[in-house]
């Protein structure tokens, strides 16, 4: 029977939404991905059988209450952490099968991270934290897209400014640039509006919207928040450590509405 | 309260505290281990003397005005003198005491023992409760061939019962036979000494004249207490001779080696208390490291109702715990410092019996009390520090510490540098070696104030040399160096301090060696130095190798030399003797005022000197030998030389007059043909004939020895150094987990996680190296013109070494990164971004 669930689940997610324009390529996937903390008797299941797509071009959220698990499988996808089973893939990529330093490259080359706070090195000017990536890979980046990047973000006047000298807002707008510089294949990131005012976090929010929509970047972010989740062009729902829903363009609304069903 | 506290903080941050402990457990293993070492030392010898004088009840020798060394003697007696002391009511038995030089030859010839170990010749006692010797083998000497060699000696030797060997002595050499293998109570002889005997009557032919003794040791009869005696002898033995006790006998040959050791041990603890005041350092960078890492805990103990006191004691509770647990420890590891120590002294050359350890009080009350008030001195400021935080910081983000930067501390540290500079300019202008080293240390804390001022811009410098090298992990090595210039600048310090020293060394001696060099080179005219090795004239050549050579074809001039010491004036000071009929034609002294070839028996040469207290013609000096006080005039004034030769000197007659039985520590030959005074000297094994250049070598090793074992001594300063910026590192890692995860996560690999803190450490290595070699250099330059007299002084820069020094400092600092840099790789990336 469960295994019959886990079956539609699959085919749900797996299978874009009606609304879809054309097949997209799936960028990143968790396939039965479970993630299992402590020993045997005290085992707490953060993953329990997730299997989930991530389209090309596309602006996701993952949502869910805390401890649904949805912060360990964008972990999983980073390659931040592993899961105990089943398999999650960057690209053909299957990270299981990465050493250190492969996961280290794939983190530098091809995802870009946006944390919700100390995003920045301290030590670091604006301009270097953007560039942080790149320079540690020994590369230049390239100076078109560079600027272009820089005046998306609107920081020109702020490049040599450390992260001390930066508001909250105008950090995680380093941090968004950083994770576009890049150009990687998939940017992830984790409640980035967290810490932020409600204008500030709308700021950050369009930013990831428009990387997707006129920069034509992929985004996976988790979020409690359902006006942030507004942003997106897919709602993915965590609860217990499963896919619970899948929702297409979301709205505040929608999503309100899926949880209040949820809670039902 | 605040006692669970400060306990509850100890075992919680173990690790944090171990680098301070280290750097106090090695501080006071050292202190302590020299102090085991001395007393040992100084407890061992004490017991053997004690012993050795064991049944002498009265001593009876001439009266000096000099404080005599062990087996050192004034006047000599009249051997007749004897049968006075015989015939004194209550004297038991009395017996004559003959010193003097005599060593034995190898069966290779070669000679046994030096001046530095001690060779000594002495009459064998007859009346075995005065004599400190028992035979362990054969029987006492007798007649002029017959000669007894301690057990240390016939090892050295390879020589038994029954061989025949030559002896050297103020005569010709001399055939004889080892009838006799004698030891020194529980030892087969006190200190690595060479011992000869023979019978009393070739005893004084030998090692005297016939017919003089040096002393009478007496022992009582039942009943007749020491004090007694010493009361009937002394009417009846001349004004210019005194009588002792025993019992003060001891005491003046205890205190006579005890003084030697006891200078020895302020050498080495002078090594532990730079050990220590480099600890210093590493104990306030990791206090100030902790409480600023504590400020948010310290900020709620106050918004909770700690006061300011309270958080700064306890703080300093740390500090004392850390500092009496670490000061045991050290305590207990200087046990096998001592051991180390005679080790490393040992494989020096120095041989120093020593039997189970002696830990005295003194030894632990001190060493505990240097480790927990160096750590409590360390961690004052720190405390004060934590104080003062506001309640408030408890509910703010901590800023980055800037407060190194002040224009308070700018001018501070300006103002200290430049006294610093003029005291050792008027040190150097003065010839004060002291007011130097008073300057240097001024300069070394001066230099420590301006350090976190200094940081920052030194290391933006160094570190983009590195940015260059290295990139990305380059330039967070070198941000992270200069984030925190304070911490910076406390962990260069320690390193700085050791490289400054290390680096003075270096140059200094390389300096002394080019000035003595120079001097010889340019100021002899002679062909050959023959060097006896001897410290003073009581042991050296015989005068028979001068005349030898005086006699010898194609020998042109032979100049004596020999050295004691005396008084002049009432300060304790070397005196030279010459032929001065020679020595104007084998040293160049320049222009020279008076005339130095009648100086006669109560005249002086005395090199030119400037200002009011110069010598002049007719100037009168006191010169107290070991035999009497006699008035010199200043005959002659001259200019050159003074380095080689010395700043005055007598006739060798006038020397004689006053210290007979004395021998030539040196001859200064001048011939046409080396290879004739080889020949000449060839029956002379201690007779070492040497060119100028060989002299050089010579001496330069001897300098080379004693700077080998200082870097030695050192090298525990520079550890204790590397282990605080290991430590720094291993804190700053601990501060910065969260950084290192965003860089992980950004894609830093681990191998640049590595080379970003080996690099950070590299950075402050070199910054205080960079610091320590102009220091050090400074110093060297200063000392040497305060030491080296009479325009001599050449600076020489011994570029290959500093280079080295530099080179270590820099390259062990990378390796003290080694452990902080693996950490910093390996932190747990998870943990680390959801922290």
């Amino acid at each position: 029977m469960k295994r019959i669930v886990i079956a539609m689940t699959n085919a749900t997610t797996l299978s874009p939404p009606a609304s879809s324009r054309a097949q997209r390529r799936v960028v990143a996937c968790a396939i039965d991905a479970t993630k299992t903390y402590g020993n045997r008797d005290a085992a707490v299941r953060a993953l329990d059988g997730v299997t989930v797509g991530f389209e090309a071009g596309r602006f996701t959220a993952m949502m869910g209450a805390s401890g649904s698990g949805k912060s360990t499988l964008l972990h999983c996808l980073a390659g931040l952490d592993t899961v105990t089973s089943g398999s999650v893939r960057i690209g053909d990529i299957d990270l299981a099968n990465l050493g250190d330093k492969e996961l280290t490259r794939l983190r530098r080359d091809r995802i870009g991270f946006v944390f919700q706070s100390f995003n920045l090195i301290p030590t670091l000017n604006a301009l270097e934290n953007m560039t942080l990536p790149m320079s540690l890979a020994g590369r230049t980046p390239d100076k078109t897209w560079l600027d272009h990047v820089i005046d998306t973000v609107g920081l020109r006047g702020r490049l040599t400014h450390r992260p001390s000298e930066l508001s909250g807002g105008q950090q995680q707008r380093v941090a968004v640039a950083r994770a576009l510089v890049s150009r990687p294949e998939i940017i992830l990131a984790d409640e980035p509006t967290g810490n932020l005012d409600s204008r500030a976090g709308a700021e950050i929010l369009t930013f990831l919207r428009n990387a997707v929509r006129e920069l034509d970047q992929t985004v996976v972010m988790v979020t409690h928040d359902p006006t942030a989740a507004a942003y997106a062009d897919r709602a993915v729902f965590l609860s217990d450590g499963r896919i619970v829903g899948d929702l297409a363009d979301p709205t505040a609304i929608t999503v309100l509405d899926h949880f209040a069903r949820a809670g039902s | 309260m605040i006692a669970t506290l400060t306990l509850k903080q100890i075992a919680a941050h173990k690790m944090r505290l171990v680098a301070t402990a280290f750097a106090v457990i090695l501080g006071v293993a050292f202190l302590a281990g020299t102090l085991i070492l001395t007393d040992t030392i100084k407890g061992t010898f004490n017991s053997l003397l004690a012993k050795a004088d064991e049944g002498t009840d009265a001593y009876v020798r001439a009266a000096s005005p000099l404080d005599l060394g062990y087996s050192e003697t004034g006047s000599p007696l009249d051997a007749s003198l004897i049968s006075t002391v015989r015939g004194v009511d209550g004297v038991d038995q009395a017996s004559v005491q003959v010193s003097g030089y005599a060593q034995i030859l190898d069966g290779v010839g070669k000679a046994v023992g030096t001046a530095q170990t001690g060779v000594l010749g002495m009459n064998w006692v007859s009346v075995a409760e005065l004599n400190p010797f028992t035979i362990d083998a054969g029987r006492a000497p007798l007649g002029p061939d017959q000669i007894a060699i301690d057990k240390h000696t016939a090892k050295l030797a390879k020589l038994g019962i029954g061989d025949l060997t030559t002896v050297l002595s103020r005569g010709e050499p001399r055939q004889a036979m080892i009838v006799g293998i004698v030891r020194f109570g529980e030892v087969d002889t006190p200190g690595g000494l060479s011992v000869v005997l023979f019978d009393d009557v070739t005893a004084q032919a030998v090692l005297n004249k016939p017919g003089q003794i040096d002393a009478i040791a007496v022992t009582a009869q039942d009943g007749v207490s020491s004090d007694d005696l010493v009361a009937r002898i002394a009417p009846l033995i001349g004004s210019t001779n005194e009588v002792i006790s025993g019992a003060t006998l001891t005491a003046e040959h205890q205190d006579d080696i005890g003084k030697d050791i006891s200078q020895f041990g302020v050498f080495l603890t002078m090594f532990a208390l730079i050990a220590l005041f480099v600890g210093a350092f590493i104990i306030n960078n990791t206090f100030s490291i902790i409480v600023s890492q504590r400020t948010k805990e310290m900020a709620l103990l106050r918004a909770v109702g700690a006061s300011g006191r309270q958080v700064r004691l306890a703080v300093l509770a740390e500090a004392a715990v850390t500092g009496l647990v670490a000061s045991a420890l050290g305590l207990t590891a200087g046990v096998g410092v001592a051991k180390g120590l005679r080790a490393l002294l040992s494989a020096l050359g120095v041989d120093i019996p020593l039997d189970t350890l002696r830990i005295a009080t003194p030894t632990v009350v001190g060493s505990i009390l240097a480790g927990v008030l160096i750590t409590l001195a360390s961690a004052v400021l720190p405390a004060r520090r934590a104080s003062r935080i506001a309640p408030i910081s408890a509910l703010r983000d901590i800023a980055q510490d800037r407060s190194g930067v002040s224009t308070r501390r700018a001018i501070v540290g300006i103002v200290a540098t430049l006294l610093a500079t003029m005291i050792m300019a008027v040190g150097r202008s003065a010839a004060e070696a002291k007011i130097v080293g008073l300057g240097a240390f001024a300069l070394l804390v001066a230099v420590t104030v301006l350090g976190p001022l200094l940081a920052r811009p030194v290391a933006a410098v160094i570190g983009s040399a590195i940015v260059r090298l290295r990139g990305t992990a380059g330039v967070i090595a070198r941000e992270n160096a200069m984030r925190n210039p304070k911490r910076t600048s406390r962990t260069a310090s320690s390193l700085m301090i050791g490289v400054a020293l290390v680096s003075f060394l270096a140059i200094f001696a390389a300096s002394i060696k080019a000035s003595g060099a120079g001097a010889l080179r340019d100021d002899f005219r002679g062909s050959v130095i023959i060097d006896s090795g001897a410290i003073d004239s009581s042991s050296g050549l015989t005068s028979r190798v001068a005349a030898d050579l005086t006699t010898t074809p194609g020998v042109r001039t032979v100049t004596e030399q020999r050295i004691a010491d005396v008084e002049i004036d009432g300060t304790a000071d070397l005196l030279n003797a010459y032929d001065t009929s020679t020595i104007a034609a084998m040293f160049n002294l320049g222009e020279v005022d008076g005339d130095l070839s009648h100086l006669g028996p109560d005249g002086i040469a005395v090199e030119r000197g400037t200002g009011p207290g110069a010598a002049r013609l007719g100037d009168t000096q006191t010169i107290t030998f070991q035999t009497g006080t006699a008035t010199f005039t200043v005959r002659a004034i001259y200019d050159r030389s003074a380095d080689t030769i010395g700043g005055r000197f007598v006739d060798l007659a006038a020397f004689d007059a006053h210290l007979p039985a004395q021998l030539d520590s040196r001859i200064y030959v001048d011939a046409a043909d080396t290879a004739v005074i080889e020949q000449a000297v060839a029956g002379y094994p201690t007779a070492k004939v040497l060119t100028t250049e060989g002299f050089i070598i010579q001496q330069n090793g001897s300098i080379d020895t004693v700077l080998t074992l200082m870097y030695a001594l050192l090298g525990l300063a520079v550890l204790i150094a590397l282990l605080g910026i290991a430590n720094t590192l291993a804190l700053s890692i601990h501060e910065r987990t969260r950084e290192l995860g965003l860089l992980r996560a950004v894609g830093m690999s681990r191998a640049q996680v590595r080379s970003s803190v080996r690099w950070e450490s590299a950075i402050i290595a070199t910054f205080g190296a960079a610091l320590g070699l102009a220091i050090g250099s400074f110093l060297a330059w200063t000392m040497t013109d305060a030491i080296v007299t009479g325009g001599h002084a050449r600076f020489i820069m011994p570029v290959g070494s500093l280079v080295t020094v530099a080179a270590i400092a820099v390259v062990a600092g990378v390796a003290a990164a080694v452990l902080p840099a693996r950490r910093a790789a390996r932190i747990d990336l998870l943990t680390a971004i959801t922290a």
